[in-house]
C-alpha cells in the first residue's frame, strides 16, 4: 500500500534537514548554560569572558581557582600568540590617513547639537512620521546625511533580498524614492555617509539567474556602490578588495571608508582582513591582517570584529571562538577577547589593554576623549550573564573604566549624537519585550532612560537609527521620532 | 532541581527537532545546529518562563537567530555533495526552484513539523495564507518528484 504523498514528502523533508546533524540533548543545552570545572578530557566551558564574581560565589574555591588558573593561561596565550605568526600584509596605496579628531569626525550635520545631550533628549516627545513608501523590512541599511534619512535595500515579508531605496526628509515630512541603484538587492550590506554620498558595500545579493547551484536565494557579494543625493544618481566604486563579505563593518574616518570583518563563510567565521578606500583616488589600499589566535587544538574562529575610529587610530575590539561537541552529549564554548589598534600610517596592529566587556555585538563611538564601548554579548542571554555597563577604553591612560548605571544589557544597535550614546536595553529575562532606550552622556558620564521609548519600541518601530540634530529618528514598521526641543 | 531536569529533558524532546529543523534549513546544518544549541541554553537558563510563552518554539527561533548573528531566513538546506544521498537527489533543485514564500513553509511545516499556527506567527501572516502556500509548494514539489496522488 502506498504511502499518502503529503506524508512521503514530509518524510524526505524531514531526513533533508536530519542528515547529518546530531540532536541537541537537554544535558547539552544545559552544560552551556552553566559554570563547570574542567573535567577530564573534554571540559564543558560556558563563553569566556568576562566571567562575572557574581556567579563564582556559588561554586566555591575550587573552581574560583580553576577559572584563575586558566585565565592566567587566556591571558599569556592572548598577549603572545596573536599576530606573532602572522606578519602584516603590506601597504599600498594611501594606507591609512591622518584626519581631524573629535566626536564628530565623519558624522553628518546635527553631530553635537545643543539637543544632542542626554539631558535634552531625556525631555524630547515621541511623534509619529510618515512610514514612506518602502515596505516593511530588515538588514537594510540606513544613514543620515544631514539633510535627509536615507533606507536601502535589506529583505521584507517575502524573505528575499530587495533592491529598493527612499529618502526622507524630516523638514517637508516627505519621501522620495531613490534611483535605480546599480547594486544588486541586496541584504545585511554595509553603509556610510562621506559627506557627499552613501556608500554602499558587500553584503548578501539576490541570485542570479546563472548563480552557481550553491546561491541559496541570496549570496555574498563584493560590489561597492555610492548614491550621490545631490545628483539623485548611482555610480559603482571598485568592488572588494577582500572578496565577499556579509555584514561587514564600515566607518568612515573624515577621510577614508575603512571596512573590517565581514562573514565570509555561512559558518559565521569573520574575514581577518581590513581595507581602506581612499575617494580621492577612489582606490581601496589593503591594511594589516586582523591578529590571529593560534593554539593547539580546534580551530580558533573569529566571531566579531568591532571597529572605533579615534581620528589618530582605528581600534578594533576582536572575539575569538571555538566550540564543539565532546562526544558524550555535552558540548563546550570558549572565547577570546583583545582589543587592537593601527595607527595611522602604521603597518602593525598593537595589542591594547584586556577590555572589560563582551565585545561580540558591542557599539563604539568616540566621544573625543574616549572610546565608549557598549552593550555586546556573543551568547546573548546566557553566556556571560547581560551586561550592565558600557566600557570607556582612554588611549591618553591606556586604560578601561566602566561607564556605570542603566545602560544596554544586550547586544543591540546604537546611535551616538554627537554629546551622547543611544542604545537599546533590553530585560534580562525578556530578550524581546520590554526594551527601553536609555543615553549615556560624554560629560555627565551618566546614563539617563528616555521616557516612553518601551512603548514606541515595543509597537514595532523597529530600531533607533539615525540622530538629525533635533530629533532621533525610529523607522521600522511605523516611523517614530523623538523630537528634542532646543534647551532653555 | 532534579524536577526542573526532568522537565528541560521533555521540553527538549518536544521542541528540539523542530526548532533544529528550521534553523538548520535557514542557517545550514553547522550553523543551525550551534543556533539550537544556544537557543535550548536560554531556554535552560529561564526555564521558569517556559510555561507561560504562547508559542516556545517561535520564540526559541529568534533567540537562535539572534545567537547566530545573522538575520536572515534563507530556508534553503546548504547540502554538501555527497558521494551516497540518503535523501531524495532531486528534491534539493525542487525547493530551490520554489518561489521564497512556498519554500520556506513547506520547508517549517513539511520539514520542521511547525503547527500552521506557528508558521504564521513566526511569518506575521495568517494561518490561512500559510495553507494557500503549503499547498502550492506540495503541489508542485509533488508533480516534479513524480509522486502520485492517491485516489
Amino acid at each position: 500500500m502506498s504511502e499518502h504523498p503529503e506524508n512521503d514528502l514530509r518524510h524526505r523533508l524531514i531526513a533533508l534537514l536530519d542528515e547529518g546533524v546530531e540532536p541537541v540533548s537537554a544535558s547539552e543545552a544545559r552544560g552551556r548554560s552553566e559554570l563547570h570545572l574542567p573535567a577530564g578530557p573534554c571540559p564543558r566551558w560556558r563563553s569566556g569572558h568576562p566571567v562575572g564574581p557574581w556567579r563564582l560565589g556559588a561554586i566555591g574555591a575550587l573552581a574560583l581557582a580553576g577559572v584563575v588558573l586558566v585565565g592566567i593561561v587566556v591571558l599569556v596565550a592572548v598577549q603572545h600568540e596573536p599576530g606573532s605568526n602572522t606578519p602584516p600584509a603590506p601597504l599600498s596605496g594611501s594606507g591609512l590617513l591622518a584626519t581631524s579628531t573629535g566626536p564628530c569626525t565623519g558624522r553628518a550635520a546635527g553631530c553635537g547639537s545643543p539637543e544632542s545631550s542626554a539631558a535634552a533628549l531625556a525631555h524630547g516627545n515621541w511623534a509619529t512620521f510618515p512610514r514612506g513608501p518602502l515596505s516593511a523590512r530588515s538588514g537594510q541599511v540606513e544613514v543620515w546625511t544631514g539633510n535627509e534619512l536615507i533606507v536601502w535595500g535589506g529583505y521584507g515579508s517575502g524573505l528575499v533580498p530587495l533592491g529598493d531605496g527612499a529618502a526622507y526628509d524630516p523638514r517637508t515630512r516627505t519621501w522620495t524614492m531613490l534611483p535605480a541603484s546599480p547594486l544588486r538587492p541586496t541584504e545585511d550590506a554595509a553603509a556610510t555617509w562621506t559627506g557627499t554620498e552613501m556608500v554602499v558595500l558587500g553584503g548578501e545579493a539576490g541570485c542570479l539567474a546563472d548563480s552557481s547551484s550553491s546561491c541559496n536565494g541570496a549570496e555574498p557579494t563584493d560590489a561597492v556602490a555610492a548614491y550621490v543625493p545631490a545628483t539623485n544618481t548611482w555610480h559603482r566604486l571598485p568592488p572588494l578588495p577582500m572578496g565577499q563579505l556579509v555584514d561587514p563593518s564600515a566607518l568612515w574616518t573624515g577621510r577614508q571608508l575603512v571596512v573590517v570583518g565581514g562573514s565570509v563563510s555561512p559558518n559565521g567565521v569573520l574575514s581577518d582582513k581590513t581595507a581602506a578606500f581612499d575617494p580621492a583616488t577612489s582606490s581601496w589600499a589593503r591594511l594589516p591582517l586582523l591578529p590571529r589566535l593560534t593554539s593547539s587544538g580546534p580551530k580558533w574562529r573569529l566571531i566579531d570584529a568591532v571597529p572605533a575610529w579615534t581620528g589618530t587610530s582605528l581600534d578594533v575590539l576582536v572575539t575569538w571562538q571555538r566550540s564543539g561537541l565532546c562526544g558524550k552529549g555535552c558540548g563546550y564554548v570558549r572565547a577570546r577577547s583583545a582589543t587592537w589598534s593601527l595607527p595611522v600610517g602604521g603597518s602593525a596592529w598593537h595589542a591594547l589593554p584586556k577590555p572589560t566587556v563582551a565585545l561580540g555585538g558591542a557599539v563604539t563611538a568616540w566621544t573625543g576623549r574616549d572610546v565608549i564601548v557598549a552593550g555586546g554579548t556573543y551568547c546573548p542571554w546566557s553566556c556571560p550573564p547581560p551586561i550592565r555597563f558600557a566600557a570607556l577604553y582612554s588611549p591618553r591612560t591606556r586604560g578601561w573604566s566602566r561607564a556605570l548605571g542603566s545602560g544596554p544589557v544586550s547586544a543591540s544597535p546604537g546611535v551616538w549624537t554627537g554629546k551622547a550614546f543611544v542604545s537599546v536595553r533590553t530585560s534580562r529575562t525578556h530578550p524581546f519585550e520590554g526594551a527601553t532606550l536609555g543615553a549615556w552622556d560624554a560629560a555627565t558620564r551618566a546614563w539617563t532612560r528616555l521616557a516612553g521609548t518601551a512603548a514606541v519600541l515595543d509597537n514595532g518601530a523597529g530600531r533607533p537609527a539615525v540622530w538629525t540634530g533635533t530629533e532621533l529618528l525610529v523607522w521600522g514598521a511605523t516611523g517614530m521620532a523623538l523630537v528634542v526641543p532646543p534647551p532653555t | 532541581m532534579e524536577r526542573d531536569v526532568d522537565e528541560f529533558e521533555r521540553f527538549v524532546l518536544d521542541v528540539e527537532p523542530r526548532l533544529r529543523r528550521a534553523l538548520v534549513a535557514r542557517y545550514g546544518r553547522e550553523q543551525g545546529r550551534e543556533a539550537t544549541a544556544a537557543a535550548l541554553a536560554w531556554a535552560w537558563e529561564h526555564r521558569g518562563r517556559l510555561a507561560s510563552l504562547s508559542n516556545p518554539v517561535a520564540y526559541l527561533y529568534r533567540v537562535g537567530q539572534s545567537a547566530s548573528r545573522r538575520r536572515k531566513l534563507r530556508l534553503v538546506v546548504d547540502r554538501p555533495s555527497m558521494s551516497e544521498h540518503t535523501v531524495e537527489p532531486e528534491l534539493e533543485r525542487i525547493l530551490r526552484a520554489l518561489p521564497e514564500r512556498q519554500r520556506i513553509v513547506l520547508l517549517l511545516v513539511d520539514g520542521a513539523e511547525w503547527t500552521h499556527a506557528e508558521a504564521a506567527h513566526l511569518l506575521g501572516v495568517r494561518p490561512s495564507t500559510v495553507q494557500q502556500h503549503l499547498e502550492r509548494a506540495r503541489r508542485r514539489v509533488r508533480r516534479e518528484l513524480r509522486v502520485e496522488e492517491v485516489p
